[in-house]
């Protein structure tokens, strides 16, 4: 009796922790989107003040530009394919 | 901000040419890992891949023809949508029978980088003119005295 009370309990524990294995996901999800927004906040703060001062290299400025937040971004895309590898 | 050409667009554009190109070779890739349901998800993965980076030019140069006010904006909005819409699709997708959720998502951010390195590569020489080949620089003829 008391193995198959403690059999229910571990069941019910990893129940438990299977819904909070996802409720981490998420939250960890949501922790790996700030960190790439911060630095696009950056690059384009950046950017907007380095063409300011130089509207000629507006060109060359604005391709970094590109190239950097879709880098920043690839973080983000890294942490949701965390959530739905770890998550799921 | 007008004279200054949508390099985005042509970066985007650059961008597309080098999915097409790795698309197939993706897919047989994911297809010999994960099976048919691995080729259809890597298939989708680098559709999606390549609609965000077309978003994401077509939101930045819209918002630079305006002012770079607006271009900060539309980054930084256009990334909260990029990014939820891609959340969302791969969550939608999940559900559907022939989807192999890890291969899509994985597919995602290695074609992500990977497109991101090859373009990289592409400017690195011609910087300001994304997507062209610089060639060689002639040699510089001797001037006559």
């Amino acid at each position: 009796m008391s193995l198959m009370h403690a059999v229910i309990v571990i069941a019910e524990v990893t129940g438990e922790l299977s819904n909070l294995n996802k409720g981490l996901a998420a939250v960890g999800y949501g922790l790996a989107a700030i960190g790439p927004g911060a630095g696009i906040g950056i690059v384009v703060g950046n950017a907007v003040q380095a063409m300011a001062r130089q509207p000629e290299s507006a060109g060359m400025v604005r391709t970094t530009m590109f190239l950097g937040i879709a880098f920043a971004e690839a973080l983000a895309l890294i942490g949701f394919v965390l959530v739905f590898l770890t998550g799921s | 901000m007008d004279q200054v050409p949508a390099v985005e667009r042509q970066i985007a554009r650059d961008l597309a040419r080098h999915a097409l190109l790795a698309s197939p070779v993706v897919v047989v890739v994911a297809g010999l890992i994960r099976g048919a349901d691995g080729a259809w998800s890597a298939a989708i993965a680098m559709a999606i891949v390549l609609g965000n980076f077309l978003a994401a030019a077509a939101l930045q140069s819209w918002g630079a023809s305006i002012s770079p006010g607006v271009a900060g904006g539309a980054v930084l909005g256009g990334y909260i949508i990029r990014i939820a819409v891609m959340f969302g699709s791969a969550f939608a997708l999940r559900e559907v029978g022939f989807i192999d959720i890890e291969a899509l998502v994985i597919t995602m951010a290695i074609a992500h980088l990977a497109l991101l390195f090859w373009e990289l590569h592409s400017v690195r020489l011609s910087f300001a003119e994304p997507g062209l080949r610089v060639r060689r620089p002639s040699p510089v003829p001797a001037v006559k005295e």
